[in-house]
């Protein structure tokens, strides 16, 4: 895309955000970098129109404008084009409609994940959507609005599906200022097209996401923590399969495998090419009672473990922040057809001992998705890592996405890989709705 | 109305792209054409059988060089009027391209045609253990294509639900010719989910050829409830009354009196006659989880004063159940000529209220309204029954459709919940949608390079030529559906 950006015209920006931000406009800070690129500029607004009007004077002048959420997933993208404005969201953080009896909730967007989980436990409901942690440098914890964007998903999934299954409606600010929404407030609903879906995965590229509406889930009445520890991966992956195959009362499944499984807690020993199976029981007690039979069952040559409580509330929160990468090292995500999950992880695996690089890897196995951190010191064996891992992954029928990577490495492939047929449309919906190139520039796909 | 002829030469082209036997344009052909399931009626100039995308593409071409409007068309079973050509033009029908392609029973997935008829899908699953959540009460007759391209719901959506949260990766001939896979099969893709905007685009976004959908585990248990109740107003209290309490069953739909009046003589199913209401509720998965839910539900509905809740004890006894949901628009045919079929959301707290304003309308407008519905998701579909043979009727029967339109955004809610906005509704979606939000698809349109010759006068409150949404006439649906669908 290319950039009408002048110089003299970003300079004239800094009193006419001083207009409409006042104090809530503070000099650029290394808190909110991306990549490494610091801006000039961070601007707090405290409502939709103080943001809509602050992006539309950016747009205005040329300027490049990133949406700021908790930035815990901020590692994601390509490389910034430009990057002029952090335009933080934090402050737009209340509730604006939740009727628990409809399970519906509508909030502002710059509310955290965790408040809003909160809120709803206290009527006894929750939003199924626990990605994973993120950086645990940020600024803050992730907001609704930036888990949207960024597209993350977590243990969740097996049962409840993906955010675009929980997302009813939502308002956005268009590059220009424009305010539009998209969907509904009722659970059921198709009145012309249904624009979240494109902004959910979107990377603020398409516009800030300001308020959401989600369906809500009633809390399980019971849950538990199920262990299963294997010398190998083949039979921890059967296992999860098998109890998928029986329709077990489940909300999570995962898979863990290498050194990731050492750093959580409570887990049985099982040798150096060591697999966990995971399950989280929840449903009705009764059920919850029948599926921790049948997993104990399904596992008998497996070391075991069964977590209750607090202890298996706190597990799956541990399971978000095992991948997070350190500053060093590249996290992945990988997208795959569910039978394709244990031999992509196998062949990670592999392909770091052929490399020279140290894998850990962690799936969802059911609904397809790994993540996996790969560290070495050797910039050039974690690039050819990443792209064999790729390749493996698309000729799978999936995708390969680089959710985490030092600078070094961003510049030397397309975080995203290759968009095929649809990037033509891609590019005409970027080019429709930010014309000027002002959201995340050169983040997305295809340099979008 | 005039009728629109063809250029021969363009027929021509036509013939050449897909064969002699894959188009159809004398009038006299052209006539099972014309409608939907709906009260729009507009003949083409040309109707096309491609069978496969290249061909699609190839007649999408030579349309659009002709300066002719392109509207996709599955079984016609639309409520709405997609798939009615409105300015004329070609209708593209998908129903030659009806192969299952696969069936990726490791992955719980299939890819199919567009042409596929929604039950033959879960059908040909069924040896694997496994089926196609989405069950449009069409599910007989309405194609997949015609699925994807409405978000099709259907009674079994309130814990599965619909379309969109089934559909993995799409082909598409986008509106320039080009054909593009939109996601794929796996559960995610990066870049903009178009795969996701285009669910539920109606036919103005490009034309499906192949799809990808989930498939689901046949679940181990179900049970079935009937609860019976001397008020409608009990009937939707208990409604929000489950929900709110946490258990969101697999399918919680509900019949009026009205509806069980004209049930009940009909099909002998064993819903009382005297009832206000009934609330048939199914609930599945684990033989435990579903005890307990089952008993819950019970307990619930009792609270709230229904008279009696019955469980069917086998299968036999819940088809039977079931067979008086599904009868029951067939049914209404007993109590008035015609019927009209709205198709509105409310939040489920509103229910209530709502229906009693319903029923208010009904009486001052002098209509009967038969209300059988997706009560679970608050999707209504109030029935009004009137004859169009009296003068004046019909149109007053409109009005009092868009009253109850106007009722349900009032209440929060929505102008359509599966049926599609289309053509009938495209002038109640200023209630809703802003200028920019509008301003926004259209936008999305644009970028897919759509045109005012692509299902013109369809979802957008405003089109060059469309006129007012008038000339209507109400009958039908049960044609191609056959005598027990439902909806
Ligand atoms: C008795 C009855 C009960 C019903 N019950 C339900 C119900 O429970 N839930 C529900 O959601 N709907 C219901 N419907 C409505 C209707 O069946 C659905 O909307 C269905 O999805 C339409 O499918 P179709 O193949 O008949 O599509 P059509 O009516 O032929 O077309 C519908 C729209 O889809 C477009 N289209 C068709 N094929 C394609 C394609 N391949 N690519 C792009 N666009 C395409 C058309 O242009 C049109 O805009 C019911 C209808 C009847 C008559």
């Amino acid at each position: 895309m290319s950039s009408n950006a002048l110089p003299g015209a970003v300079a004239d920006l800094e009193p006419a955000l001083r207009q409409i931000l006042g104090d809530a406009l503070a000099p650029g800070d290394a808190a909110c970098a991306v990549d490494g690129l610091v801006p000039r500029l961070v601007a707090a607004p405290a409502s939709v129109e103080q943001l809509a009007a602050a992006l539309a004077a950016a747009n205005e002048a040329g300027a490049a404008a990133i949406p700021w959420g908790g930035g815990r997933h901020m590692a994601l993208g390509n490389i910034p084009a430009r990057y002029d404005i952090a335009l933080r969201t934090a402050k737009l953080d209340r509730v604006l409609e939740h009727e628990p009896a409809d399970l519906t909730v509508t909030v502002e967007a710059g509310m955290t994940l965790g408040r809003l989980q909160a809120l709803l436990a206290e009527r006894g409901q929750f939003l199924p959507i626990d990605p994973p942690a993120g950086r645990a440098d940020a600024p803050s914890d992730a907001t609704i609005g930036g888990v949207l964007a960024a597209g993350v998903s977590g243990p969740s999934r097996h049962a409840y599906g993906l955010p675009r299954d929980w997302l009813l409606g939502c308002r956005v600010v268009q590059a220009d200022g424009t305010v539009f929404k998209g969907g509904g407030r009722v659970v059921k609903n198709v009145a012309g097209y249904d624009l979240p879906k494109l902004l959910i995965g979107s990377l603020g590229t398409l516009g800030v996401i300001v308020e959401a509406t989600f369906k809500v889930a009633p809390l399980p009445a019971a849950q538990e923590t199920f262990l299963a520890a294997f010398p190998s991966l083949p039979p921890a992956a059967d296992l999860a399969f098998a109890a998928d195959e029986r329709g077990l009362a489940l909300r999570a499944l995962a898979l863990i495998h290498g050194p990731m499984s050492t750093a959580l807690p409570e887990v049985p020993a099982s040798g150096p090419e060591g697999a966990l199976a995971a399950g989280w029981l929840a449903g009705p007690q009764a059920a919850v009672e029948r599926t921790a039979r049948e997993l104990a069952g399904l596992a008998r040559e497996a070391q075991t473990r069964r977590l209750e409580g607090q202890q298996s509330e706190g597990w799956w929160a541990r399971l978000g922040e095992a991948d997070a990468a350190s500053e060093a090292s590249v996290a992945v995500r990988a997208s795959l057809p569910a039978s394709a999950v244990a031999g992509f992880m196998e062949r990670l695996a592999a392909l770091g001992r052929e490399a020279g690089v140290a894998v850990a890897s962690l799936s969802h196995p059911t609904t397809g998705l790994v993540l996996a951190r790969l560290d070495s010191g050797r910039d050039e064996r974690l690039v050819s890592a990443i792209q064999e891992a790729r390749r493996v992954a698309v000729e799978a029928g999936g995708c390969l996405v680089v959710t985490a990577a030092p600078v070094a490495i961003k510049e030397r492939l397309d975080v995203w890989g290759d968009m095929g047929e649809a990037l033509p449309l891609m590019r005409r919906l970027k080019e429709q709705l930010d014309p000027r190139g002002t959201l995340n520039p050169g983040r997305f796909v295809g340099g979008l | 109305m005039a009728t629109r002829t063809i250029d021969r030469a363009v027929v021509r082209r036509l013939e050449q792209a897909v064969g002699r036997d894959g188009v159809l344009w004398r009038p006299e052909e052209l006539l099972a054409f014309e409608y939907d399931s709906t009260i729009e009626k507009a003949l083409p100039q040309a109707v096309v059988f491609p069978t496969s995308a290249r061909q699609v593409a190839e007649v999408v071409r030579i349309a659009l060089a002709a300066g002719l409007p392109v509207v996709p068309r599955g079984a016609g079973t639309g409520l709405s009027g997609g798939a009615v050509a409105t300015l004329g033009g070609v209708v593209v029908a998908l129903t030659r391209m009806s192969r299952i392609l696969e069936i990726d029973a490791a992955n719980r997935l299939a890819v199919v045609e567009p042409g596929v008829v929604n039950l033959e899908l879960s059908k040909a699953a069924e040896p694997y253990g496994l089926y196609y959540a989405p069950d449009p009460s069409s599910q007989r007759a309405c194609t997949l294509g015609g699925n994807v391209a409405e978000n099709a719901g259907g009674p079994h959506c309130l814990a599965y639900g619909v379309t969109t949260n089934h559909v993995l990766g799409l082909e598409v001939v986008l509106p320039d010719g080009a054909i593009a896979w939109l996601g794929g099969r796996a559960r995610e893709t990066p870049g903009y989910d178009l795969r996701g905007v285009f669910v539920g685009s109606e036919g103005t976004l490009g034309i499906v050829t192949k799809i990808v959908v989930r498939l689901l585990h046949q679940p181990e248990a179900t049970r079935t409830l009937l609860a019976i109740f001397d008020e409608v107003d009990q009937a939707s209290e208990a409604v929000s009354a489950i929900i709110g309490r946490g258990i969101l069953p697999s399918a919680l739909e509900m019949m009026d009196r009205e509806v069980i009046r004209a049930v009940e003589p009909a099909l002998h199913v064993g819903y009382p006659m005297d009832a206000g209401a009934v609330l048939l509720i199914e609930v599945d998965g684990l033989r435990e989880a579903v005890a307990e839910q089952a008993a819950a539900i019970r307990q619930v509905c009792l609270d709230r004063g229904a008279r009696e809740v019955r469980e069917a004890e086998e299968a036999e006894e819940r088809e039977r159940l079931w067979a008086g949901r599904k009868g029951s628009i067939s049914a209404l045919g007993r109590l008035a000529p015609n019927y009209y079929v709205l198709d509105g959301v409310v939040p489920r707290t509103k229910l209530p209220q709502v229906l009693r304003k319903v029923y208010e309308m009904g009486e001052r407008y002098g209509f009967p309204i038969a209300n059988v519905f997706h009560a679970g998701d608050g999707n209504l579909h109030p029935n009004v029954l009137f004859d169009e043979r009296r003068p004046g009727e019909t149109e007053r029967v409109l009005e009092v459709g868009a009253e109850i339109m106007r009722l349900c955004v009032d209440a929060g809610g929505s102008i359509t919940g599966e049926h599609g906005v289309g053509y009938e509704k495209r002038s109640f979606m200023e209630w809703i949608f802003s200028e920019a939000d509008l301003a926004a698809m259209s936008k999305v349109k644009a970028a897919f390079g759509s045109s005012e010759l692509y299902n013109p006068c369809k979802l957008f409150p405003t089109g060059k030529g469309c006129g007012e949404v008038s000339q209507r006439k109400i009958e039908r649906l049960m044609a191609q559906v056959g005598p027990d669908a439902y909806i």
